[in-house]
C-alpha cells in the first residue's frame, strides 16, 4: 500500500524522479571517488607509519649498539692494558675502578682469576667492584668461590667455558641473583699471559633498565608496545615486567595455538627485518594464553652484537584512527552535499517544469472538449516552449477535425435514419402477413427475407387473382439502395402488369423491357414469376435467369427452367414459358442464391445439394408445410454459417398447395348455341342449379346475372361473327361452394385479363363496356380463367 | 319484356316490365328510342315492374342518360327494388341517375 503510493508519487512527477535518480547517481559516483580517497589515505597512513617505524628502528638500533659498543670498547680496551696491573692482586681493583668509572652503563666489573693464581690467595680469587643502583657509589668486594669458578663463567642461565673463550663474548640477558632483580647482560673477555694462555676473565655487568628506556623513548608512537627478545627466545624488555626472563616466547606461541604468531617469532629469531600483520595483539595476554583481539602491525628488527630482536606493536585502530575520522566526517560531509544537491536538483527541475505543467493542465481541459482554451504563454524557445506551439497547432486542427466529424456524423445519421425508412418502405411492399390467406384451404404461403445491408435487392411477392396465385422471387444485383430501387420498380412491375396479364412470359417479357429501357446503370434481376391455378393445381412459369424452385412433394426435385438471361439484361428478349402439374399437398420452395451461396468461415458454399438435403429430410419428417420448411432451412443455414457474416441478401418462398378433394353434390350440365336469345334458357338453368342448392331470391338473381354476363362475353367474342359455336356449361356444387365451368372452343380469349372499369366515374365520362366483367367480380367470390386443350375455360365460384 | 312510353305531366315515362336481359335488350332499344329523342323533356323510368337487368339493360340506362343530359333533362328512376338497387350499386350507377 505504502509502496503502491510511493511508486504513484515518484511517477507522477518529473522533479521528483529526475532528482531521485541523480541523487542515486551522485551518489553511488561520490561513494565509489570517496571510499578510493579513504583508502588511499589509509594507504598512505600505513605507508608513513611503517617509515615512521623504520626511522624509529633505526634510531633504536644506533642507540642500544652504540651502548653496548661502548660497553665493548671500555672493556677491550681495559684487557689491552690489564697485563700491567693484574700481576699483582693490590694493582687488579685500581683496573676494574678504571673500567666501571668511565662506562656509566657498566653496574659491576669482575676479575676472574685462574685456579690459585695468586697461591697466597687460595683457589678461588675474584676481585668485584659494584655500582650501587640507587645511589651510584662503587663498592669493591672479592666474590670468589665455587659459584664463581674461571673454569666457566655462570650466569643463571646459562654458562660457558672460559678456555672456549676466544675474544668478547655477550652471554645471555638473566636476572641479577643479587638483592635489585634487575635484568643484566655480561660481557666477557679473556686475558691472556705471555705463553698466551689465559689466566683470568674480565666481566662487565650491563644492567638492562636502559634498554627498554631507550626503546620506549625512541618507539615511534605512544601507543606503540615494546617487545625483545634474545636468542634464547626469551623476552628481554616487554611490558609485563614479569615475562622477563620467564616466558619463551615460541612456547607461546604454540600454547596460542596461532601459526601468524609462531611465524612472526620464528623469523625475528632468525634477525630478520620487516612488519608482519597479526590479528591480535600479541602484547596484551590475558592469563588464559588469549591476546587482545585487535588488528596489529608489528615492526621488527635484529641487534646483531648481543642477538636480539626488536619490535613494535602498532594496533591498526590507532593507525587509522585519523584514516577512520576522515572518513566518517567525509561520510556526513557527503550526506548533507547529497540532500543539497537533490533539495537544489528538484527545485530547479520543478521550475523549470512550470510551464509543462501548465500546459498539462491546459491541456487535460481541451481534452474534456474545451476546444477553445487558451494554452499558457510560454517565452522560452526551448523545447518546452516548442511543444506548447505544437499543441496550438493540433488544438486548432483539432476543433477543425470535430467540426468536420460532427458534421459528417450528423449526416451519416440522417442518412442511416433515410435508410431506416427506405428499409421499412421496401419490408411494406413484400407481403409479410403470414399465413395471407387464412380463410383458404387451398393455399398455404410462408416467406422470409433477410437483407445482408439495411436495404437489399431481393424480392418476393404473391396475390391471387380470380382463383390464380401470383407469384415471384427476384433477386437485384448487387446490393444496398442501388439494388432496392430496382427492387422496388420490379416488384411494381409485377404488379402492375400481372393485374390484366395472366401469362408468366409475357409478364417477365414486359417486365424485361421496361428494365432495359434506358437502363444506364446495368442493373439487372433474376426473376422467376409463376402463376398456380388453384383449382387445377397447373403451374405456368417463367424463370428470367434465377434458380430454380424445388417442389417438395411426391420427391424433392428442381422444377425444370429454361435458361433464359435475367430480366434488364436484353430488349426484348423472348422468354418462354414453362407448365407442370402441382399435386395437392406439394410445396414450391423458392430462393434467392444468398441460401445457396451463404458462405460460412472457411468460405464454402451452402450448395444446392445442401438445399435439396434438409428439404428432404423436412419432407422425410412431414414437415414441408411453408413455415416448417422454412424454419428448418433457416435453422440448417444458420448453423452452416456459424459466425460469418452475411454476404447476400437471403429470402426464402415456399408456397404449399393445399387443395382438398370434395365430395360433389350436384352436377348439372347444359349446352347453349353462341346465340344470345338463349339467354333466357340459362337463366332457367342457373334458377334450377341455385334452388337445388338453397340459394335464396336475391343471390339466385346475381348468380343470374353474372352467369349471364359470363356466357354472353363468350357467346359475343369467342366465335368469329356468323360462325355457329357451341358453349358448354357446367354447375358443381360441393359443401363449401357452387361452381359454374363456361367452356367454348372458340379463339383464346383471357376476360379477366381487363382493367376493371371505374365506378366512380361521371356519367360523361363512363364507357358503355367493362360492366358485365365488373359485376361477376362483384358478384362472384371468384373467377378464374384457363385455356386447356384449346379450349377457353371460365370458372366461377360462390361459397354458400 | 314490355316497354310503354307515356307522356305525364310534361315528362316520358317509360314502364318497364319483366327481364331487361341481354336477349330482350335491342327491344328495348328500339322501344325506348323515342326517349332518346325527347327535346330536354324529364324521363322518368319506372322500374317497379323490372324484374330483371343484366350489364345490356344498364348500357341502356346509360344511353339515355347520355342523350337527355346535353339537352338538359333529367333521368329519374322510379320503384326500383333492393335486389336491382343493389346491381346500380355494384356498378356505381346509383351515383348516375336520380331515384325518386
Amino acid at each position: 500500500m505504502k509502496m503502491k503510493f510511493f511508486n504513484k508519487k515518484i511517477s507522477s512527477s518529473v522533479a521528483t524522479r529526475t532528482s531521485l535518480l541523480v541523487f542515486v547517481l551522485i551518489t553511488i559516483i561520490m561513494l565509489t571517488g570517496g571510499l578510493y580517497l579513504v583508502n588511499r589515505v589509509r594507504k598512505v597512513v600505513a605507508e608513513e607509519t611503517s617509515r615512521q617505524a623504520s626511522r624509529a628502528m633505526d634510531g633504536v638500533l644506533a642507540d642500544i649498539d652504540s651502548r653496548i659498543s661502548n660497553v665493548e670498547t671500555a672493556v677491550a680496551t681495559a684487557a689491552a692494558f690489564a697485563d700491567r696491573s693484574t700481576q699483582d692482586e693490590s694493582l687488579c681493583y685500581e683496573l676494574l675502578y678504571r673500567l666501571i668509572g668511565k662506562n656509566n652503563d657498566i653496574s659491576a666489573v669482575t676479575l676472574l682469576y685462574r685456579d690459585s693464581y695468586f697461591p697466597n690467595l687460595g683457589r678461588y680469587y675474584a676481585p668485584t667492584v659494584t655500582r650501587d643502583p640507587l645511589s651510584g657509589e662503587l663498592e669493591a668486594d672479592e666474590i670468589g668461590g665455587p659459584e664463581n669458578d674461571f673454569c666457566y663463567i655462570e650466569t643463571d642461565s646459562n654458562w660457558i667455558y672460559t678456555n672456549k673463550l676466544e675474544e668478547g663474548y655477550w652471554c645471555l640477558p638473566y636476572v641479577d641473583s643479587m638483592s635489585t632483580k634487575r635484568a643484566m647482560v655480561t660481557y666477557s673477555v679473556p686475558l691472556y699471559d705471555a705463553r698466551d694462555s689465559i689466566y683470568a676473565v674480565l666481566c662487565a655487568d650491563v644492567a638492562l633498565d636502559w634498554v627498554s628506556q631507550v626503546i620506549e623513548e625512541a618507539k615511534p608512537y605512544d601507543y606503540s608496545r615494546v617487545i625483545v627478545l634474545s636468542r634464547d627466545s626469551q623476552y628481554v624488555c616487554h611490558p609485563e615486567p614479569e615475562w622477563i626472563q620467564t616466558v619463551n616466547v615460541i612456547e607461546q606461541a604454540h600454547a596460542m595455538k596461532d601459526s601468524d604468531f609462531l611465524n612472526l617469532a620464528s623469523r625475528m629469531l632468525s634477525w630478520q627485518r620487516g612488519t608482519d600483520t597479526l590479528l591480535e595483539d600479541i602484547t596484551y595476554m590475558s592469563t588464559n594464553d588469549k591476546a587482545r583481539d585487535e588488528s596489529t602491525i608489528i615492526y621488527y628488527a635484529p641487534v646483531p652484537r648481543v642477538q636480539w630482536a626488536v619490535s613494535f606493536t602498532m594496533p591498526e585502530k590507532e593507525i587509522m584512527r585519523q584514516p577512520n575520522i576522515l572518513r566518517q566526517s567525509m561520510i556526513v560531509l557527503l550526506l548533507i552535499m547529497l540532500v543539497l544537491i537533490s533539495a537544489a536538483l528538484y527545485f530547479v527541475i520543478r521550475a523549470q517544469m512550470k510551464p509543462l505543467k501548465q500546459l498539462a493542465l491546459a491541456t487535460r481541459d481541451i481534452s474534456r472538449g474545451e476546444f477553445y482554451k487558451q494554452l499558457p504563454v510560454i517565452r522560452t524557445h526551448d523545447e518546452i516552449g516548442n511543444l506548447r506551439d505544437s499543441f496550438e497547432e493540433m488544438q486548432s486542427s483539432l476543433s477543425h477535425y470535430i467540426e468536420e466529424l460532427q458534421a459528417s456524423t450528423a449526416a451519416k445519421a440522417s442518412i442511416q435514419s433515410e435508410l431506416k425508412v427506405a428499409s421499412e418502405i421496401q419490408m411494406s411492399m413484400l407481403p409479410k402477413l403470414f399465413p395471407p390467406y387464412p380463410d383458404r384451404d387451398d393455399i398455404d404461403i410462408f416467406g422470409s427475407l433477410t437483407p445482408a445491408k439495411a436495404v437489399g435487392g431481393d424480392l418476393y411477392d404473391f396475390y391471387i387473382r380470380d382463383e390464380k396465385l401470383f407469384f415471384c422471387i427476384g433477386d437485384v444485383s448487387g446490393k444496398g439502395v442501388p439494388a432496392s430501387l430496382v427492387m422496388a420498380v420490379t416488384r411494381s412491375l409485377f404488379r402492375t402488369i400481372s393485374q390484366h396479364e395472366s401469362q408468366p412470359d409475357c409478364i417477365v417479357t414486359q417486365v424485361n423491357n421496361t428494365l432495359s429501357d434506358q437502363n444506364e446503370s446495368n442493373m439487372f434481376v433474376t426473376l422467376f414469376v409463376g402463376i398456380l391455378d388453384l383449382p387445377t393445381g397447373r403451374l405456368r412459369y417463367c424463370n428470367a435467369g434465377h434458380d430454380a424452385p424445388l417442389l417438395v412433394g411426391d420427391g424433392v426435385d428442381f422444377l425444370p427452367c429454361d435458361s433464359n438471361i435475367p430480366a434488364g439484361v436484353m430488349q426484348d428478349w423472348k422468354y418462354v414459358a414453362q407448365e407442370a402439374l402441382v399435386h395437392p399437398q406439394t410445396t414450391i420452395f423458392l430462393y434467392t442464391d444468398g441460401l445457396t451461396e451463404a458462405e460460412n468461415s472457411i468460405h464454402e458454399l451452402f450448395g444446392e445439394e445442401r438445399v435439396r438435403l434438409v428439404a428432404e429430410e423436412s419432407l422425410q419428417a412431414q414437415q414441408q408445410a411453408p413455415e416448417r420448411i422454412i424454419e428448418k432451412m433457416s435453422k440448417a443455414v444458420k448453423t452452416f454459417v456459424g459466425e460469418a457474416e452475411q454476404s447476400d441478401d437471403l429470402t426464402i418462398l415456399a408456397i404449399q398447395y393445399t387443395k382438398a378433394m370434395r365430395e360433389e353434390r350436384l352436377h348439372k350440365h347444359i349446352v347453349l348455341p353462341n346465340d344470345v336469345q338463349k339467354v333466357p334458357e340459362l337463366a332457367q338453368f342457373v334458377e334450377e342449379v341455385c334452388e337445388t342448392v338453397g340459394f335464396d331470391m336475391a343471390t339466385t338473381m346475381q348468380l343470374n346475372l353474372a352467369m349471364e354476363e359470363a356466357v354472353v362475353n363468350v357467346m359475343n367474342y369467342a366465335y368469329p361473327a356468323g360462325t355457329k359455336g357451341n358453349i358448354d356449361i357446367e354447375a358443381v356444387a360441393n359443401d363449401v361452394r357452387l361452381k359454374f365451368t363456361i367452356t367454348d372452343s372458340g379463339k383464346a380469349f383471357d376476360p379477366t385479363a381487363k382493367e376493371d372499369v371505374d365506378t366512380t366515374l361521371s356519367a360523361e365520362e363512363r364507357s358503355i363496356g367493362g360492366l358485365g366483367i365488373h359485376l361477376i367480380r362483384q358478384i362472384m367470390d371468384s373467377i378464374n380463367y384457363e385455356y386447356i386443350q384449346g379450349k377457353n375455360v371460365l370458372t366461377l365460384r360462390k361459397k354458400f | 319484356m314490355t316497354t310503354t312510353i307515356q307522356e305525364q305531366n310534361g315528362c316520358l315515362v317509360a314502364l318497364l316490365e319483366g327481364r331487361l336481359d341481354t336477349a330482350a335488350a335491342p327491344q328495348a332499344e328500339k322501344d325506348m328510342q323515342p326517349l332518346m329523342m325527347s327535346e330536354g323533356k324529364d324521363i322518368i323510368l319506372d322500374c317497379t315492374a323490372l324484374s330483371y337487368i343484366s350489364s345490356s339493360g344498364l348500357r341502356l340506362f346509360l344511353s339515355v342518360l347520355k342523350s337527355a343530359k346535353p339537352k338538359g333533362g333529367h333521368v329519374y328512376i322510379t320503384g326500383m327494388n333492393n335486389d336491382l338497387r343493389n346491381v346500380f350499386t355494384m356498378t356505381g350507377f346509383i351515383n348516375l341517375f336520380e331515384f325518386k
